[in-house]
Protein backbone atom coordinates (compact mmCIF):
# COMPACT_ATOMS: atom_id res chain seq x y z
CA UNK A 1 0.00 0.00 0.00
CA UNK A 2 1.31 3.61 -0.49
CA UNK A 3 0.37 6.82 -0.21
CA UNK A 4 -0.43 9.60 -2.94
CA UNK A 5 -1.28 12.80 -3.06
CA UNK A 6 -4.85 13.32 -4.45
CA UNK A 7 -5.61 17.12 -3.51
CA UNK A 8 -3.19 20.01 -2.59
CA UNK A 9 -4.01 23.52 -2.13
CA UNK A 10 -1.81 26.51 -1.24
CA UNK A 11 -2.93 29.81 0.30
CA UNK A 12 0.09 33.26 0.04
CA UNK A 13 -1.28 36.77 0.43
CA UNK A 14 -4.77 35.94 0.02
CA UNK A 15 -4.25 34.34 -3.03
CA UNK A 16 -5.07 30.33 -3.51
CA UNK A 17 -3.48 27.58 -5.69
CA UNK A 18 -5.45 24.44 -6.35
CA UNK A 19 -3.28 21.84 -8.03
CA UNK A 20 -5.33 19.33 -9.90
CA UNK A 21 -7.41 22.18 -10.63
CA UNK A 22 -4.63 24.36 -11.62
CA UNK A 23 -6.32 27.67 -11.03
CA UNK A 24 -5.35 30.50 -8.87
CA UNK A 25 -7.82 32.11 -7.05
CA UNK A 26 -7.99 35.29 -5.22
CA UNK A 27 -9.92 36.28 -1.76
CA UNK A 28 -9.93 38.83 0.80
CA UNK A 29 -9.92 37.52 4.65
CA UNK A 30 -13.11 39.10 5.39
CA UNK A 31 -14.87 36.97 2.90
CA UNK A 32 -13.53 33.65 2.96
CA UNK A 33 -16.75 32.01 3.84
CA UNK A 34 -18.40 33.60 0.85
CA UNK A 35 -15.67 32.64 -1.18
CA UNK A 36 -15.40 29.22 -0.46
CA UNK A 37 -19.29 29.18 -1.02
CA UNK A 38 -18.82 30.69 -4.41
CA UNK A 39 -16.42 28.63 -5.76
CA UNK A 40 -17.57 25.12 -4.31
CA UNK A 41 -15.10 24.25 -2.00
CA UNK A 42 -17.85 24.12 0.65
CA UNK A 43 -21.43 23.45 0.39
CA UNK A 44 -22.88 24.61 3.33
CA UNK A 45 -21.85 28.02 5.52
CA UNK A 46 -19.74 27.37 8.43
CA UNK A 47 -21.30 27.58 11.41
CA UNK A 48 -19.94 30.38 13.52
CA UNK A 49 -17.38 31.04 10.91
CA UNK A 50 -16.53 34.73 11.61
CA UNK A 51 -15.84 34.57 15.08
CA UNK A 52 -12.42 32.33 14.07
CA UNK A 53 -9.24 34.16 14.10
CA UNK A 54 -7.88 35.20 10.69
CA UNK A 55 -5.61 32.69 11.15
CA UNK A 56 -8.07 29.97 11.56
CA UNK A 57 -10.00 30.71 8.88
CA UNK A 58 -7.10 30.31 6.51
CA UNK A 59 -6.31 27.16 7.72
CA UNK A 60 -9.72 25.84 7.19
CA UNK A 61 -10.25 27.31 3.77
CA UNK A 62 -6.63 25.62 3.37
CA UNK A 63 -7.73 21.98 4.06
CA UNK A 64 -11.31 22.70 2.81
CA UNK A 65 -9.67 23.59 -0.56
CA UNK A 66 -7.45 20.47 -0.76
CA UNK A 67 -10.14 18.35 -0.24
CA UNK A 68 -12.12 20.39 -2.84
CA UNK A 69 -9.00 19.92 -5.04
CA UNK A 70 -8.68 16.19 -4.33
CA UNK A 71 -12.37 15.73 -6.53
CA UNK A 72 -13.71 13.32 -3.55
CA UNK A 73 -17.34 13.64 -3.27
CA UNK A 74 -17.59 13.44 0.48
CA UNK A 75 -15.41 13.63 3.62
CA UNK A 76 -15.40 10.48 5.64
CA UNK A 77 -15.48 11.49 9.40
CA UNK A 78 -12.19 9.48 10.83
CA UNK A 79 -9.66 11.44 8.28
CA UNK A 80 -6.31 12.66 10.55
CA UNK A 81 -4.95 16.38 10.03
CA UNK A 82 -1.30 16.73 11.17
CA UNK A 83 0.21 20.25 11.13
CA UNK A 84 4.00 21.39 10.80
CA UNK A 85 5.51 24.28 11.33
CA UNK A 86 8.93 25.48 13.57
CA UNK A 87 7.13 27.73 15.51
CA UNK A 88 4.56 26.35 17.19
CA UNK A 89 1.52 29.09 18.75
CA UNK A 90 4.26 31.55 19.32
CA UNK A 91 2.61 34.33 17.84
CA UNK A 92 -1.09 33.67 19.29
CA UNK A 93 0.87 33.13 22.50
CA UNK A 94 2.53 36.77 22.14
CA UNK A 95 -0.86 38.14 20.97
CA UNK A 96 -2.50 36.68 24.19
CA UNK A 97 -0.33 37.71 26.64
CA UNK A 98 0.44 40.72 25.91
CA UNK A 99 -3.38 42.04 25.34
CA UNK A 100 -3.44 40.07 29.01
CA UNK A 101 -0.35 42.47 30.33
CA UNK A 102 -1.67 45.54 28.71
CA UNK A 103 -5.14 45.20 30.54
CA UNK A 104 -3.75 44.80 33.48
CA UNK A 105 -2.18 41.73 34.26
CA UNK A 106 -5.83 40.68 36.15
CA UNK A 107 -8.26 38.93 33.71
CA UNK A 108 -7.21 37.53 29.92
CA UNK A 109 -9.29 37.12 26.70
CA UNK A 110 -10.25 33.98 26.19
CA UNK A 111 -10.93 34.21 22.87
CA UNK A 112 -7.06 34.58 22.32
CA UNK A 113 -6.04 32.25 25.02
CA UNK A 114 -8.01 29.22 22.92
CA UNK A 115 -5.33 29.80 19.81
CA UNK A 116 -2.18 29.60 22.16
CA UNK A 117 -1.74 26.15 21.43
CA UNK A 118 -0.21 24.20 18.41
CA UNK A 119 -2.96 22.40 17.82
CA UNK A 120 -5.75 24.53 17.88
CA UNK A 121 -5.93 25.63 14.58
CA UNK A 122 -6.26 21.97 13.53
CA UNK A 123 -9.02 21.64 16.13
CA UNK A 124 -10.80 24.53 14.36
CA UNK A 125 -10.50 23.11 11.21
CA UNK A 126 -11.52 19.98 13.07
CA UNK A 127 -15.01 21.27 13.68
CA UNK A 128 -15.76 23.35 11.09
CA UNK A 129 -15.35 20.46 8.73
CA UNK A 130 -16.24 17.65 10.67
CA UNK A 131 -13.26 16.19 10.70
CA UNK A 132 -13.13 13.48 13.92
CA UNK A 133 -9.52 11.24 12.99
CA UNK A 134 -6.41 12.09 14.97
CA UNK A 135 -5.03 15.52 15.38
CA UNK A 136 -1.27 16.19 16.08
CA UNK A 137 0.86 19.19 15.69
CA UNK A 138 4.49 18.43 14.80
CA UNK A 139 7.87 19.93 14.70
CA UNK A 140 11.36 18.35 13.55
CA UNK A 141 14.79 19.16 13.04
CA UNK A 142 15.92 18.99 9.61
CA UNK A 143 14.03 18.94 6.14
CA UNK A 144 10.87 18.53 6.61
CA UNK A 145 9.36 16.07 4.23
CA UNK A 146 5.52 15.52 4.01
CA UNK A 147 5.29 12.27 2.47
CA UNK A 148 7.07 11.02 5.74
CA UNK A 149 5.14 12.50 7.70
CA UNK A 150 2.42 11.27 6.38
CA UNK A 151 2.84 7.49 6.17
CA UNK A 152 3.67 7.87 9.95
CA UNK A 153 0.59 9.17 10.92
CA UNK A 154 -1.29 6.91 8.40
CA UNK A 155 0.51 3.47 9.85
CA UNK A 156 -0.28 5.01 13.68
CA UNK A 157 -3.70 5.26 13.34
CA UNK A 158 -4.97 2.90 10.58
CA UNK A 159 -6.15 6.19 8.37
CA UNK A 160 -6.81 6.28 4.53
CA UNK A 161 -6.78 9.75 4.32
CA UNK A 162 -4.91 12.21 5.52
CA UNK A 163 -4.08 16.28 5.80
CA UNK A 164 -0.99 17.64 6.15
CA UNK A 165 -0.91 21.29 7.04
CA UNK A 166 2.60 22.78 6.65
CA UNK A 167 3.11 26.28 7.18
CA UNK A 168 6.21 28.31 6.49
CA UNK A 169 7.53 31.67 5.57
CA UNK A 170 3.46 32.96 5.45
CA UNK A 171 2.65 29.92 2.81
CA UNK A 172 0.11 27.37 3.57
CA UNK A 173 0.58 24.31 2.16
CA UNK A 174 -2.27 21.82 2.73
CA UNK A 175 -1.37 18.24 1.07
CA UNK A 176 -4.41 15.83 1.30
CA UNK A 177 -3.13 11.85 0.99
CA UNK A 178 -4.99 8.86 0.20
CA UNK A 179 -3.48 5.39 0.99
CA UNK A 180 -4.20 3.07 -1.89
CA UNK B 1 0.64 -6.21 11.74
CA UNK B 2 2.98 -4.85 14.47
CA UNK B 3 6.39 -6.83 14.37
CA UNK B 4 7.71 -5.84 17.51
CA UNK B 5 6.36 -6.03 20.68
CA UNK B 6 6.75 -2.59 22.42
CA UNK B 7 8.63 -2.39 25.81
CA UNK B 8 8.58 0.22 28.47
CA UNK B 9 12.31 -0.17 29.96
CA UNK B 10 13.00 2.87 31.99
CA UNK B 11 10.99 6.21 33.09
CA UNK B 12 11.24 8.98 36.00
CA UNK B 13 9.24 11.91 36.90
CA UNK B 14 9.18 15.09 38.79
CA UNK B 15 5.95 16.46 39.88
CA UNK B 16 4.36 18.67 43.33
CA UNK B 17 5.46 15.39 45.16
CA UNK B 18 9.05 16.30 44.87
CA UNK B 19 11.30 13.89 42.59
CA UNK B 20 11.06 10.80 41.97
CA UNK B 21 8.29 7.76 40.90
CA UNK B 22 8.79 6.81 45.00
CA UNK B 23 7.39 10.40 46.17
CA UNK B 24 4.55 10.02 43.73
CA UNK B 25 3.25 6.88 44.27
CA UNK B 26 3.54 7.34 47.55
CA UNK B 27 1.65 10.56 47.92
CA UNK B 28 -0.56 9.38 45.23
CA UNK B 29 -1.51 5.88 47.61
CA UNK B 30 -1.92 7.82 50.90
CA UNK B 31 -4.58 9.90 48.97
CA UNK B 32 -2.68 13.39 49.75
CA UNK B 33 -2.72 16.29 47.01
CA UNK B 34 -0.01 18.43 45.99
CA UNK B 35 -2.25 21.35 45.56
CA UNK B 36 -1.53 24.23 47.97
CA UNK B 37 -1.77 28.38 47.53
CA UNK B 38 0.62 29.00 44.97
CA UNK B 39 3.70 31.38 45.83
CA UNK B 40 5.61 32.16 42.02
CA UNK B 41 3.47 34.32 40.59
CA UNK B 42 0.69 37.04 42.57
CA UNK B 43 -2.85 35.13 42.20
CA UNK B 44 -5.05 37.63 44.61
CA UNK B 45 -6.67 38.76 41.10
CA UNK B 46 -8.13 35.23 40.14
CA UNK B 47 -10.80 33.98 41.22
CA UNK B 48 -8.51 30.60 42.71
CA UNK B 49 -5.40 30.75 44.43
CA UNK B 50 -4.17 27.38 44.12
CA UNK B 51 -1.88 24.70 42.27
CA UNK B 52 0.20 21.83 42.60
CA UNK B 53 3.60 23.67 42.00
CA UNK B 54 6.88 21.50 42.15
CA UNK B 55 9.47 22.36 45.16
CA UNK B 56 12.31 24.26 44.72
CA UNK B 57 11.70 26.14 41.43
CA UNK B 58 11.54 29.80 41.16
CA UNK B 59 11.21 32.52 39.02
CA UNK B 60 14.50 34.15 40.38
CA UNK B 61 16.56 31.78 38.45
CA UNK B 62 19.21 31.29 35.29
CA UNK B 63 17.08 28.59 33.83
CA UNK B 64 12.96 29.09 33.45
CA UNK B 65 10.89 26.68 35.07
CA UNK B 66 10.55 24.61 32.59
CA UNK B 67 14.68 23.80 32.39
CA UNK B 68 14.28 23.91 35.99
CA UNK B 69 11.70 21.44 36.25
CA UNK B 70 14.27 18.81 33.94
CA UNK B 71 17.03 19.88 36.28
CA UNK B 72 15.05 18.01 39.01
CA UNK B 73 14.62 15.52 36.86
CA UNK B 74 18.05 14.76 36.37
CA UNK B 75 18.62 14.95 40.23
CA UNK B 76 22.04 16.02 39.19
CA UNK B 77 22.79 12.79 37.30
CA UNK B 78 23.32 12.29 33.44
CA UNK B 79 21.14 9.67 32.67
CA UNK B 80 22.54 6.73 30.27
CA UNK B 81 20.23 6.69 27.29
CA UNK B 82 21.09 4.13 25.39
CA UNK B 83 23.28 4.85 21.67
CA UNK B 84 21.03 5.67 18.95
CA UNK B 85 17.85 6.58 21.07
CA UNK B 86 15.88 8.70 18.90
CA UNK B 87 12.97 11.49 21.33
CA UNK B 88 10.07 12.72 21.08
CA UNK B 89 9.53 16.06 23.40
CA UNK B 90 5.94 16.86 24.34
CA UNK B 91 4.48 19.82 25.64
CA UNK B 92 1.89 22.68 25.31
CA UNK B 93 3.85 25.70 26.17
CA UNK B 94 7.79 24.85 26.76
CA UNK B 95 9.60 27.66 28.02
CA UNK B 96 6.27 30.43 27.77
CA UNK B 97 8.26 31.91 30.39
CA UNK B 98 11.31 33.33 28.02
CA UNK B 99 7.57 35.45 26.30
CA UNK B 100 6.29 36.38 29.55
CA UNK B 101 9.91 38.09 30.25
CA UNK B 102 9.69 39.61 26.34
CA UNK B 103 6.38 40.99 27.08
CA UNK B 104 6.95 42.30 30.46
CA UNK B 105 10.07 43.87 29.80
CA UNK B 106 8.92 45.37 26.52
CA UNK B 107 11.29 43.40 24.29
CA UNK B 108 9.97 42.03 20.71
CA UNK B 109 12.36 38.95 21.18
CA UNK B 110 9.55 36.23 22.18
CA UNK B 111 10.37 33.94 19.40
CA UNK B 112 12.82 32.37 21.65
CA UNK B 113 9.93 30.72 23.61
CA UNK B 114 9.02 28.99 20.26
CA UNK B 115 8.57 25.33 21.42
CA UNK B 116 10.67 24.52 18.35
CA UNK B 117 13.88 25.69 20.23
CA UNK B 118 13.48 22.62 22.82
CA UNK B 119 14.83 20.08 20.55
CA UNK B 120 18.58 21.13 20.34
CA UNK B 121 18.16 22.20 24.27
CA UNK B 122 16.66 18.87 25.32
CA UNK B 123 18.81 16.22 23.34
CA UNK B 124 21.98 17.76 24.68
CA UNK B 125 20.15 17.57 27.91
CA UNK B 126 19.84 13.70 27.50
CA UNK B 127 22.98 13.38 25.12
CA UNK B 128 20.61 12.08 22.01
CA UNK B 129 21.97 12.49 18.47
CA UNK B 130 19.13 10.41 17.13
CA UNK B 131 16.19 12.19 15.39
CA UNK B 132 13.76 14.63 16.54
CA UNK B 133 10.39 15.54 17.34
CA UNK B 134 7.58 17.47 18.79
CA UNK B 135 4.45 16.82 19.61
CA UNK B 136 1.56 18.61 20.66
CA UNK B 137 -1.93 17.90 20.64
CA UNK B 138 -3.55 19.90 23.53
CA UNK B 139 -3.63 18.01 27.19
CA UNK B 140 -3.15 15.00 24.84
CA UNK B 141 0.36 15.74 23.89
CA UNK B 142 2.33 13.18 25.77
CA UNK B 143 -0.05 10.18 25.38
CA UNK B 144 -0.16 11.05 21.77
CA UNK B 145 3.32 11.27 22.01
CA UNK B 146 3.64 7.70 23.40
CA UNK B 147 1.61 6.32 20.65
CA UNK B 148 3.63 7.62 18.03
CA UNK B 149 6.99 5.82 20.06
CA UNK B 150 4.79 2.96 20.18
CA UNK B 151 4.05 2.97 16.47
CA UNK B 152 7.55 3.41 15.48
CA UNK B 153 8.84 0.69 17.74
CA UNK B 154 6.33 -1.89 16.68
CA UNK B 155 7.12 -1.56 13.21
CA UNK B 156 10.86 -1.56 13.41
CA UNK B 157 11.21 2.06 12.57
CA UNK B 158 13.36 2.62 15.48
CA UNK B 159 14.18 0.32 18.38
CA UNK B 160 14.66 2.80 21.25
CA UNK B 161 12.65 6.05 21.67
CA UNK B 162 12.82 8.63 24.61
CA UNK B 163 9.35 10.27 25.04
CA UNK B 164 9.87 13.05 27.28
CA UNK B 165 7.36 15.72 28.32
CA UNK B 166 7.10 18.53 30.97
CA UNK B 167 4.68 21.91 31.54
CA UNK B 168 5.24 24.28 34.05
CA UNK B 169 2.70 26.17 36.18
CA UNK B 170 3.32 29.85 34.38
CA UNK B 171 1.30 33.23 34.97
CA UNK B 172 0.65 32.44 30.79
CA UNK B 173 -1.64 29.04 31.68
CA UNK B 174 -3.17 30.10 34.79
CA UNK B 175 -4.41 33.41 33.76
CA UNK B 176 -5.70 31.88 30.33
CA UNK B 177 -7.30 29.35 32.17
CA UNK B 178 -9.29 31.28 34.54
CA UNK B 179 -10.49 33.71 31.57
CA UNK B 180 -12.41 30.12 30.30
CA UNK B 181 -13.64 30.09 34.40
CA UNK B 182 -12.07 26.40 34.18
CA UNK B 183 -9.94 26.72 37.66
CA UNK B 184 -11.73 25.51 40.59
CA UNK B 185 -11.82 28.03 43.45
CA UNK B 186 -11.17 25.35 45.83
CA UNK B 187 -9.82 21.95 44.76
CA UNK B 188 -10.35 19.79 41.43
CA UNK B 189 -12.53 16.72 42.87
CA UNK B 190 -12.69 14.68 39.55
CA UNK B 191 -15.90 13.00 39.15
CA UNK B 192 -17.30 14.24 42.31
CA UNK B 193 -21.09 15.94 42.04
CA UNK B 194 -19.86 19.37 43.31
CA UNK B 195 -16.31 19.45 40.94
CA UNK B 196 -16.42 22.99 40.01
CA UNK B 197 -12.64 22.94 38.05
CA UNK B 198 -9.40 22.32 37.12
CA UNK B 199 -6.44 22.49 39.31
CA UNK B 200 -3.07 23.36 37.64
CA UNK B 201 0.21 21.45 38.19
CA UNK B 202 3.41 20.95 36.52
CA UNK B 203 6.13 18.57 36.14
CA UNK B 204 8.48 16.62 34.16
CA UNK B 205 9.18 13.34 32.97
CA UNK B 206 10.31 10.45 30.80
CA UNK B 207 9.78 7.38 29.36
CA UNK B 208 11.99 5.13 27.58
CA UNK B 209 10.46 2.62 24.70
CA UNK B 210 12.43 -0.46 23.44
CA UNK B 211 11.68 -3.33 21.23
CA UNK B 212 11.18 -6.33 23.46
CA UNK B 213 13.74 -7.75 21.36
CA UNK B 214 16.71 -5.17 22.17
CA UNK B 215 15.36 -4.76 25.71
CA UNK B 216 16.35 -8.36 26.20
CA UNK B 217 19.30 -8.41 24.20
CA UNK B 218 20.16 -5.55 26.46
CA UNK B 219 19.13 -7.39 29.87
CA UNK B 220 16.64 -4.51 30.37
CA UNK B 221 13.86 -5.61 32.96
CA UNK B 222 11.32 -4.56 31.08
CA UNK B 223 8.47 -2.78 33.60
CA UNK B 224 5.48 -2.85 31.19
CA UNK B 225 4.20 -2.98 27.44
CA UNK B 226 2.13 -1.01 25.13
CA UNK B 227 -0.13 -3.01 23.71
CA UNK B 228 -2.82 -1.02 21.95
CA UNK B 229 -3.37 3.45 21.11
CA UNK B 230 -5.69 5.00 19.60
CA UNK B 231 -6.89 9.03 19.22
CA UNK B 232 -9.84 10.87 17.70
CA UNK B 233 -11.39 14.39 17.33
CA UNK B 234 -14.81 15.08 18.73
CA UNK B 235 -15.19 17.62 16.07
CA UNK B 236 -17.50 19.75 18.50
CA UNK B 237 -16.45 22.44 20.22
CA UNK B 238 -12.83 24.31 20.89
CA UNK B 239 -13.18 24.32 24.83
CA UNK B 240 -15.92 22.00 25.21
CA UNK B 241 -15.97 18.13 24.90
CA UNK B 242 -19.37 15.98 22.89
CA UNK B 243 -21.28 15.52 26.15
CA UNK B 244 -21.90 11.90 24.65
CA UNK B 245 -18.49 10.89 24.78
CA UNK B 246 -17.93 9.77 21.21
CA UNK B 247 -14.96 10.88 20.30
CA UNK B 248 -13.42 9.30 23.36
CA UNK B 249 -15.37 5.61 22.55
CA UNK B 250 -13.50 6.24 19.17
CA UNK B 251 -10.31 6.39 20.62
CA UNK B 252 -10.97 3.19 23.09
CA UNK B 253 -12.08 1.62 20.78
CA UNK B 254 -9.08 1.82 18.38
CA UNK B 255 -6.46 1.78 21.15
CA UNK B 256 -8.33 -1.91 22.40
CA UNK B 257 -8.34 -3.27 18.71
CA UNK B 258 -4.91 -2.36 17.91
CA UNK B 259 -4.22 -4.30 21.11
CA UNK B 260 -6.75 -7.39 20.82
CA UNK B 261 -7.68 -7.03 23.41
CA UNK B 262 -11.70 -6.93 25.27
CA UNK B 263 -12.80 -3.88 26.77
CA UNK B 264 -13.72 -7.12 29.68
CA UNK B 265 -9.81 -8.03 29.79
CA UNK B 266 -8.53 -4.43 30.85
CA UNK B 267 -8.44 -3.86 34.63
CA UNK B 268 -8.75 -0.51 34.98
CA UNK B 269 -8.85 3.02 33.61
CA UNK B 270 -7.17 5.79 34.54
CA UNK B 271 -9.34 8.65 33.62
CA UNK B 272 -8.38 11.98 31.95
CA UNK B 273 -10.57 13.39 35.13
CA UNK B 274 -9.58 17.17 35.56
CA UNK B 275 -12.37 18.00 37.51
CA UNK B 276 -13.88 20.14 34.89
CA UNK B 277 -17.80 19.75 34.98
CA UNK B 278 -17.87 18.69 31.13
CA UNK B 279 -14.99 17.31 30.96
CA UNK B 280 -15.87 14.60 33.86
CA UNK B 281 -19.82 14.36 32.54
CA UNK B 282 -18.27 13.46 28.86
CA UNK B 283 -15.92 10.68 30.42
CA UNK B 284 -18.46 9.11 32.52
CA UNK B 285 -21.12 9.16 29.50
CA UNK B 286 -18.41 7.28 27.20
CA UNK B 287 -16.99 4.99 30.14
CA UNK B 288 -20.82 3.92 31.59
CA UNK B 289 -21.67 3.38 27.80
CA UNK B 290 -18.66 1.19 27.04
CA UNK B 291 -19.97 -0.37 30.13
CA UNK B 292 -23.16 -1.03 29.26
CA UNK B 293 -22.24 -2.10 25.74
CA UNK B 294 -19.72 -5.20 27.39
CA UNK B 295 -22.26 -5.68 30.51
CA UNK B 296 -19.13 -5.61 32.70
CA UNK B 297 -17.62 -2.08 35.09
CA UNK B 298 -14.26 -1.02 35.64
CA UNK B 299 -12.65 0.59 38.41
CA UNK B 300 -11.95 4.37 37.15
CA UNK B 301 -9.07 6.85 39.00
CA UNK B 302 -8.05 10.15 38.07
CA UNK B 303 -4.86 12.02 39.65
CA UNK B 304 -5.45 15.26 39.33
CA UNK B 305 -6.70 16.23 42.08
CA UNK B 306 -3.45 14.89 44.01
CA UNK B 307 -0.95 16.25 41.05
CA UNK B 308 -2.97 18.88 39.60
CA UNK B 309 -3.52 18.83 35.59
CA UNK B 310 -0.30 19.00 34.10
CA UNK B 311 -0.88 19.98 30.54
CA UNK B 312 0.98 18.20 27.84
CA UNK B 313 2.70 16.10 30.54
CA UNK B 314 -0.56 14.37 31.89
CA UNK B 315 -0.34 11.95 29.36
CA UNK B 316 2.83 10.59 30.51
CA UNK B 317 2.30 11.10 34.42
CA UNK B 318 -0.72 8.94 34.10
CA UNK B 319 1.32 6.43 31.98
CA UNK B 320 4.14 6.22 34.54
CA UNK B 321 1.62 6.00 37.73
CA UNK B 322 -0.47 3.32 35.45
CA UNK B 323 2.53 1.10 35.20
CA UNK B 324 3.59 1.74 38.92
CA UNK B 325 0.30 0.32 39.77
CA UNK B 326 0.30 -2.79 37.39
CA UNK B 327 3.52 -3.32 39.69
CA UNK B 328 1.80 -2.76 42.66
CA UNK B 329 -0.94 -4.56 41.91
CA UNK B 330 -3.10 -1.36 43.70
CA UNK B 331 -4.62 1.76 41.40
CA UNK B 332 -4.67 5.05 43.23
CA UNK B 333 -7.56 6.66 45.23
CA UNK B 334 -9.24 9.51 43.40
CA UNK B 335 -8.27 12.71 45.66
CA UNK B 336 -10.88 15.00 46.60
CA UNK B 337 -13.58 12.91 45.73
CA UNK B 338 -16.51 13.19 48.45
CA UNK B 339 -19.48 12.24 46.57
CA UNK B 340 -19.24 10.60 43.48
CA UNK B 341 -21.27 10.92 40.82
CA UNK B 342 -24.26 8.17 41.31
CA UNK B 343 -23.82 6.38 37.86
CA UNK B 344 -19.82 5.69 38.56
CA UNK B 345 -20.43 5.79 42.36
CA UNK B 346 -19.33 2.41 42.31
CA UNK B 347 -16.22 2.26 40.24
CA UNK B 348 -14.72 5.34 41.96
CA UNK B 349 -13.04 5.93 45.18
CA UNK B 350 -11.06 7.72 47.87
CA UNK B 351 -9.13 4.71 48.61
CA UNK B 352 -6.61 2.47 46.56
CA UNK B 353 -8.25 -0.14 44.80
CA UNK B 354 -6.74 -3.48 44.32
CA UNK B 355 -6.96 -4.81 40.42
CA UNK B 356 -7.61 -8.44 40.62
CA UNK B 357 -8.03 -9.09 36.90
CA UNK B 358 -5.42 -11.84 35.97
CA UNK B 359 -5.16 -9.80 32.51
CA UNK B 360 -3.27 -7.27 34.15
CA UNK B 361 -3.90 -3.59 32.13
CA UNK B 362 -5.16 -0.35 32.41
CA UNK B 363 -6.05 1.84 29.93
CA UNK B 364 -5.14 5.51 30.53
CA UNK B 365 -7.31 8.11 29.06
CA UNK B 366 -6.90 11.87 27.97
CA UNK B 367 -8.71 14.90 26.13
CA UNK B 368 -8.00 18.40 25.40
CA UNK B 369 -8.66 21.47 23.97
CA UNK B 370 -10.54 21.46 20.41
CA UNK B 371 -11.82 17.70 21.35
CA UNK B 372 -8.55 15.80 21.24
CA UNK B 373 -9.18 12.21 22.61
CA UNK B 374 -6.33 9.59 23.19
CA UNK B 375 -6.12 6.43 24.54
CA UNK B 376 -3.38 4.05 25.77
CA UNK B 377 -3.26 0.26 26.54
CA UNK B 378 -0.29 -0.69 29.08
CA UNK B 379 0.04 -4.36 30.29
CA UNK B 380 2.42 -5.50 32.67
CA UNK B 381 3.93 -8.83 31.37
CA UNK B 382 6.24 -11.24 33.75
CA UNK B 383 9.79 -11.39 32.27
CA UNK B 384 10.47 -13.98 29.85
Amino acid sequence: MSLKIIGKSTIFNERLTLFNKQVTLDFTLPKINTFMLDNGIIKESIKDFRKFSDLAKLNILAVASSFFDSGIASLPPNSGIIGVNNSGAVDADHSYFEDYFINGRSLGRGNLFVYTLPSSLLSVVSISLGIKGPIVYSSKEGNFNIVSCADDFAGCYDLNLIFVVHFYDEIIETSFFKLF
Amino acid sequence: MLKNQVAIVDYDVVTAFGYGVKALMSNLLQGNSAVKKIKRFPTNKFLSQNGAECPGISLNSDLTSFMQLYSCLFNGEKRRIPNGSDIIIATTTGEIELLEQAVISGNDNYQSASIFNLIPKLKDMFGISGNAEIISSACASSSIAIAKASYMIATGKSDSILVTAADSLSEFVFSGFSSLMAISPTLARPFDKNRNGISIGEGAGYMLFMSKERAIKEGRTVLAEVLGWGASSDAFHLTAPDGKGSGLITAIKAALHKAEVNFNDISAISAHGTGTLFNDAMEIAALTSLFHENEVKKPIYGIKGACGHTMGFAGLLEAVTAVESLQKSYIPPTVNLLEPEDIIADVVSNNPIEIESENNSILTLNSGFGGINSALLFAKRTQE
